[in-house]
Order: C-alpha cells, then sequence, then structure tokens
C-alpha cells in the first residue's frame, strides 16, 4: 500500500507554459510523469482517450482542466502548469462547450479509495477564486511549488 | 416510504469527481439525518445500474438509467458553483423519493 498523498517534484511543476491546444498540454505533463518513473506508456494514450470523452475542463472562477486516470499509473502523483495563454479545454459538465483553462493539473491515481483526502483538499483549492487567481499569476516554477507545498500540506509528497 | 435512500454517483473515469461528490453527498445526507447508502461507479455503467433509486452523474450524458432511477447532474458539489442549489434540488428528490 502507497502511502496518501500525492507525489510531485520541481520538474512537474511548471510556469509559463506555451501550447496550442489540450493535446500538447497533457502530454508534455505527461512526459515530466513518464521521466520521473511514475506511469507506463499506456498512461498517456489512456488519458487522451478520456479527455476525448469524458472532458475535463471546469468553469471555476480561473477556468482549469484536471485531466487523469488510472491506467498506466505506478504511483499517485499530480503535475500542474501554469499557462501563458489560455486553452481550450472541452467541459466536464457538458463536453459540447469548453473554457479557456490557465491552470492545467494531471492527476494520476493509483487507488482513488486510498486518496479521497487529498482529492477533496484539490476540490477546495479549485473553489477558491482568490487561491486560483494567486496560481495563475505565478510565474516562477520554485515560487509555484512553494505556494503549492502551502496549500497541500502533509499531502503533498515529495523526495 | 422508504427507510433509507439507495444512491449511485458515477463520473468519466470514476476516480476524481466521483471521489469528491461522494463524500460531498455523504455529508449533506448525514446532515440531514437521512439514511444511506452510496456507491461509486463510472458513467458508461448507468444505463445498467440495477438497485438504486438515485443516480448522480459529474459529465452530462444522455443516457438513461433502464431500471428507471433518476439521473441528476452533480457537477456543482465539484466544482463549487452553484452547490447550494443543487444541495437544495438533491434533497427535494430524495426526499420525493423516500416518501414514495
Amino acid at each position: 500500500m502507497e502511502a496518501i498523498g500525492l507525489y510531485t517534484n520541481q520538474t512537474m511543476i511548471l510556469t509559463d507554459v506555451t501550447a496550442g491546444n489540450a493535446e500538447e498540454v497533457i502530454r508534455l505533463l505527461a512526459g515530466k510523469a513518464m521521466e520521473n518513473g511514475l506511469i507506463e506508456e499506456e498512461f498517456i494514450t489512456a488519458v487522451l482517450a478520456r479527455e476525448k470523452e469524458y472532458p475535463t475542463g471546469l468553469p471555476t472562477a480561473v477556468p482549469i482542466a484536471i485531466p487523469h486516470i488510472h491506467d498506466g499509473c505506478l504511483k499517485s502523483f499530480f503535475s500542474m502548469a501554469v499557462l501563458k495563454n489560455p486553452v481550450s479545454f472541452r467541459c466536464m459538465g457538458d463536453p459540447d462547450e469548453t473554457v479557456e483553462a490557465l491552470l492545467v493539473f494531471l492527476f494520476g491515481i493509483t487507488d482513488p479509495s486510498y486518496q479521497t483526502a487529498v482529492l477533496k483538499k484539490f476540490s477546495t483549492i479549485f473553489q477558491d477564486e482568490e487561491t486560483l487567481e494567486k496560481l495563475k499569476n505565478v510565474t516562477d516554477a520554485e515560487e509555484l511549488m512553494n505556494q503549492m507545498k502551502g496549500l497541500l500540506d502533509e499531502y503533498l509528497v515529495t523526495d | 416510504m422508504k427507510a433509507k435512500i439507495n444512491m449511485a454517483v458515477a463520473c468519466g473515469g470514476g476516480i476524481f469527481t466521483t471521489t469528491v461528490v461522494t463524500d460531498k453527498i455523504k455529508e449533506i445526507l448525514k446532515k440531514e439525518k437521512i439514511p444511506f447508502s452510496i456507491s461509486p461507479h463510472k458513467i458508461t455503467e448507468v444505463p445498467n445500474l440495477e438497485g438504486y433509486d438515485l443516480i448522480v452523474v459529474t459529465g452530462k450524458t444522455n443516457a438513461q438509467n433502464k431500471a428507471g432511477a433518476p439521473v441528476m447532474l452533480g457537477l456543482p458539489l465539484f466544482t463549487g458553483v452553484g452547490a447550494d442549489k443543487f444541495t437544495e434540488e438533491l434533497l427535494a428528490e430524495v426526499k420525493r423519493i423516500m416518501a414514495e
């Protein structure tokens, strides 16, 4: 059984990201997870397929997207990108609508029943306008990592 | 009259939103002292789920439950946008079903 909490490190917490579309952002973040040995190739195929069928854009105060899946995930983690320019993601609530996401969080979850508390913690971050505003304006990746450490506290697992 | 409400929560992957929304619904029903059971599922399973009084999904679906359980879109419990309104609607629906 793995620890409660999501793994991340500085190589997966990105600012000032330029991407042309949703797939590019997902591939960038998943590529970082791959380099860190957290996922198998299957994850990338599965998360992209899932985004097509069940998209993850959310019309929160600052629009975000939260691609995630458990297929091919070896260790529960999160990664994130603050986008330089907004990227369109189709909405979870209605795939015919899109949001212009400024923040993208990519998650791999091996066993959701084990991570209820940390997923709830993330949902409170998504519900807080002030926090999202602050995050979207961060341009320094180390600063972003510090902010996430502060927000997630013991739920953030790092080296 | 039903002694408890038997609910299913379903999202695209059965992971993130399901986990959070299930937890929120548990809180709501506990607060109202309504006896319940609740299970996570994937949206693709919605048409064929059996034995549920009410199904809450977190992504839009045109799928109907063949066994006749009503389907509600519960994304507000995840994003917080419109959460109070949805909570009211959910409780009204739960109470209606329980009174049957």
